[in-house]
């Protein structure tokens, strides 16, 4: 049994329609991420999921027990959020007791749950600070402590790195995935950065115009992206259709700049292209290629030391091999056309 | 229009949550407020559309009062009347508002903070003051008039002269005073946020000092300036005070409304006068409601306004502040040897008597504490429910068309002057049986005992001064992270906790601007309450009218001194608490 289905959610805003019959589900221990540009719905749907808002169609199970209907205190879901939303007045630890009800625990109780929250964000010993006095980082992780105080079954993130200093960001991706797995909590995650979601997620749902586009491990989608937009949206990507198959659409193949080898020499599959720039990136130089006999762009991607061996200047006649078993292919793999064969003009 | 209310009623069929307590409550309170700001705004204006439409027995005749209106020239007169006043004030207002606020913002005179206050003192005075300062400075007895008591014609052969002051020219200048600080303000806020990056272009494209005004300062402020110019126009057009005092034979639609209801009892022209009366300030809300969709806020990337060095400009705005600073202290030195001389202008000798208020028209200091007990039982009461108010329309997620239509009620009263507000009331609260809108059903009248009362007059004063209220509730409501009530839900926190722990305590300078607002608002006003008073509970300012109808114009002044007073040490008591709260908040 799943134990979280969303199961044909539809849900539209007067004109306009931020979720069409979209249906998953999620197992338990899961760290899943719905990645989309902005717009493609991706936060109604949380919003969904944590009762905040009310699809027109369709249902959320919750271990094969429908909650659709069921308001937020009652779904036992914690959250967080982009803002943080902490409690400007109340301090660290007040905040993260926040929703212990006085009825059930003493305030003894109450302030040792807070500390211990506290303590699996490393902030015990800013208890008793206010929001004002931490950092953006720090107030996330009291609003993650605040969230998991609650010992919720699910965790909702929206956003919540997004506001954050790129440092931060990847000091608390780190942290976020650690305790998630440390408390093997169930947690979806809404974001619109791609690498945050190929390196935190298990599984990823790639969403895009109200519609789930895509919905696997990070790999199969790098790997294999079902779609132009996934490939587009996930990575860089060179289109080359026009350029394997007789009479195709460039959008029909794709291949990654990283699987695009520069030789000095043609063979018989290779592309004569002029190099226009170079892009040094650190640990790689991305080549921005002109084909001469056609007037089409291509992005390789050559690491240093490769490059340092064999060095390219701007002007220099190069040929762009593309790896054959990386080649994508949208609409299943077309038959007689392989590399070997390219179709030059 | 249409495509708001089109949003407003069609709907997509949602699936629905199961109700909460939470829900529940916040269901009932809207509901409440919904029936409430339904029962207050809009029940007592169709009752007064309807007797705009009636003749005095009470019979439907269409429009027929306006025709007798408009083709009667002794009552049409008061309209042009009325629209001079308003167009005269409300240029020479924003005029002088727009160099004051521009001196406070973009020069670097010395003493703003001074200047600033002095230009918001008319706002604790009732406007029947100006009246009755300038019946003291310009009036036949007046200082100025009489050439300083005769010792500017020793000193400078200055003849005695007559300033003409009832009338014309004598409201102009009251309803300027009044409009002022007002436009003052509003001018003010717009000249304090300004692109530097605007005026560093401009700079180096060689723009001089005038065509920088009139290429980057005024359109960055358009928007404020149209506000200001509404707020003047339809503020001098609907006032009741000064006119009353210092109007003479000079007409308006205010006072017209007053002496078609009191005066000769004749309802339905009262009612046709006052719908006339509600035209601009309708016309203002509309054009107001538009242009803020219009108005983008200043882009994020602006950089902060520094203000050029040119000590003679400073120097220029400082004799100009001055100027005006001596102007409207020599009004308020006015009203204090006013309430404190025995015999203006023949005993000089100071006085306590005018206190004693023991004429007819006096009530002694019955009316002075009537007004105290009214004004902080509006501020209480007006806060609490215009504070939850805003909070639900705001922060609750459910029945959103409720909402909709409450945050347009709440808003509305800022189209309704005062005097309509009352005579609106009058007609709602004194029936003796209600017909239910667009039925032919009655029921019995459940508010009529509310007539005559305390009750009526707070209820009067709260929606007379709900708009403003509601907006700087919103406005801080606004600023604070939309997302608390969501994390409090999942939670299982109860919203009125979350209310209480944090909403009202990060809330508390709005809440106090509001029982401000209220409180000295209260204390002033004259147009809504002169129809509802009762013998019982006489308000001050009600008292000053009368005083001054009486001839009593010493006690007059006596009692506005008293009113500015209790003003300046409310104002004063906020300053002071406002300030302790942001020095002791270290979390915000």
């Amino acid at each position: 049994m799943n134990h979280l289905a969303v199961e044909q959610i539809t849900k539209t805003f007067q004109n306009f329609t931020a979720l069409k019959d979209i249906s998953f589900s999620i197992e338990k221990g899961e760290f899943i991420c719905l990645l989309g540009p902005s717009g493609c719905g991706k936060t109604t749907l949380l919003r969904i999921l944590a009762g905040l808002e009310m699809p027109n169609a369709g249902g959320v199970l919750m271990n094969g027990r429908d909650m659709t209907h069921l308001p937020p205190a009652e779904r036992n879901f914690g959250i967080v959020f982009q803002s943080y939303a902490l409690f400007p007045n109340l301090t660290a630890a007040q905040n993260v007791a926040y929703g212990l009800n006085p009825k059930q625990f003493s305030k003894k109780q109450r302030k040792a749950t807070a500390l211990e929250n506290l303590k699996l964000v490393n902030l015990e010993q800013m208890a008793d600070r206010y929001p004002a006095q931490l950092s953006g980082g720090q107030q996330q992780r009291v609003a993650l402590a605040r969230a998991l105080a609650m010992n919720p079954e699910f965790l909702l993130l929206d956003e919540p790195l997004s506001a954050l200093d790129a440092q931060v960001r990847l000091q608390l991706r780190n942290e976020i995935k650690r305790l998630q797995k440390q408390l093997g909590i169930t947690t979806v995650m809404v974001t619109h950065d791609q690498e945050e979601a190929l390196s935190m997620a298990d599984r990823m749902i790639v969403m895009n115009n109200a519609l789930i586009e895509q919905a696997g491990t990070p790999q199969e989608i790098y790997d294999r992206p079902h779609s132009p937009f996934v490939a587009d949206f996930i990575g860089a990507v060179n289109f080359v259709g026009d350029q394997l198959i007789p009479n195709g659409e460039k959008q029909d193949v794709a291949v990654r700049p990283e699987h695009v080898t520069i030789h000095t020499h043609p063979s018989a599959s290779s592309l004569p292209t002029r190099v226009e720039n170079l892009e040094y990136r650190g640990s790689s130089y991305r080549v921005v290629l002109r084909q001469t006999t056609k007037d089409n762009v291509l992005y390789a991607d050559i690491d240093t030391d490769t490059f340092k061996q064999q060095p390219l200047a701007v002007g220099e006649v190069v040929y762009a091999e593309l790896q054959e078993d990386k080649v994508i292919f949208f609409h299943g793999q077309p038959e007689p056309i392989t590399t070997k064969q390219p179709v030059l003009t | 229009m249409i495509t708001a209310l089109q949003s407003l009623f069609s709907r997509e069929p949602v699936v629905r949550q199961s109700l909460s307590k939470d829900a529940h409550i916040q269901r009932i309170l809207l509901l409440l407020m919904f029936v409430g700001l339904g029962t207050t705004i809009i029940l007592p204006v169709i009752e007064l559309l309807k007797r705009a439409m009636q003749n005095t027995q009470g019979e439907y005749i269409g429009a027929e009062n306006f025709i007798t209106y408009f083709s009667s020239p002794s009552l049409f007169q008061s309209a042009v009347h009325t629209l001079s006043v308003a167009s005269i004030t409300m240029i020479l207002s924003v005029s002088l508002a727009f160099l004051f606020a521009y001196a406070i913002e973009r020069t670097k005179m010395k003493g703003k903070t001074f200047f600033t206050y002095m230009a918001l003192l008319p706002l604790f005075a009732p406007t029947m003051m100006y009246g009755i300062a300038l019946v003291y400075l310009l009036g036949n007895n007046g200082v100025f008039t009489t050439g300083f008591f005769g010792l500017f014609e020793q000193w400078f052969g200055w003849q005695e002269s007559d300033f003409d002051i009832y009338g014309f020219k004598g409201i102009v200048i009251s309803e300027v005073i009044f409009t002022f600080p007002q436009a003052f303000l509003i001018l003010k806020v717009s000249l304090s946020t300004a692109d530097q990056r605007l005026y560093e272009a401009a700079d180096t494209m060689g723009a001089g000092t005038l065509k920088k005004l009139f290429t980057v300062t005024i359109p960055s402020i358009k928007y404020g300036l149209v506000s200001a110019f509404f707020v003047s126009f339809t503020l001098s057009f609907t006032d009741f005070g000064a006119p009353k005092v210092v109007g003479g034979q000079y007409n308006v639609l205010a006072t017209d409304v007053y002496k078609q209801v009191i005066g000769q009892q004749n309802f339905s022209m009262g009612a046709t006068v006052g719908i006339i009366l509600t035209i601009p300030a309708v016309i203002a809300f509309i054009v107001d409601q538009r242009i803020q969709r219009k108005q983008s806020s200043i882009s994020s990337k602006a950089t902060p306004y520094k203000t050029p060095s040119n000590p003679v400009r400073d120097r220029l705005f400082t004799a100009y502040c001055t100027t005006i600073t001596i102007g409207i202290i020599t009004l308020f030195l006015a009203i204090i040897a006013a309430a404190f001389v025995k015999v203006w202008p023949y005993d000089f000798s100071l006085t306590l008597r005018h206190f004693g208020f023991g004429s007819v028209a006096g009530d002694g200091l019955q009316p002075f504490y009537n007004s105290l007990i009214v004004s902080a039982v509006t501020a209480v009461i007006g806060t609490v429910v215009i504070f939850i108010g805003a909070y639900l329309i705001e922060k609750s997620r459910h029945l959103a068309w409720v909402r909709k239509v409450s945050y347009f009620l709440s808003i509305l009263p800022i189209a309704l002057p005062g005097l309509v507000i009352g005579l609106a009331f009058i007609f709602f609260f004194n029936q003796s049986a209600i017909s239910i809108p667009f039925t032919s059903m009655e029921i019995a009248n459940p508010f009529q005992w509310l007539y005559g009362t305390m009750i009526i007059l707070v209820l009067a004063n709260i929606i007379h001064f709900y708009s403003v209220s509601f907006i700087t509730a919103t406005t801080s409501l606004k600023k604070q992270d939309a997302e608390y009530e969501a994390i409090s839900e999942t939670m299982k926190v109860p919203f009125y906790k979350t209310f209480a722990k944090v909403t009202v305590p990060l809330s508390w300078p709005a809440i106090l601007e509001m029982m401000m607002y209220l409180f000295v608002n209260s204390m002033t006003t004259i147009s809504a309450v002169v129809f509802l008073y009762s013998s019982e509970w006489k308000l001050a300012s009600i008292a000053i009218v009368n005083m001054n109808d009486a001839g009593d114009i010493a006690p007059a002044a006596a009692m506005s001194l008293l009113i500015i007073m209790t003003n300046i040490i409310v104002r004063v008591a906020y300053e002071t608490i406002v300030k302790s709260i942001k020095k002791r908040k270290v979390g915000i």
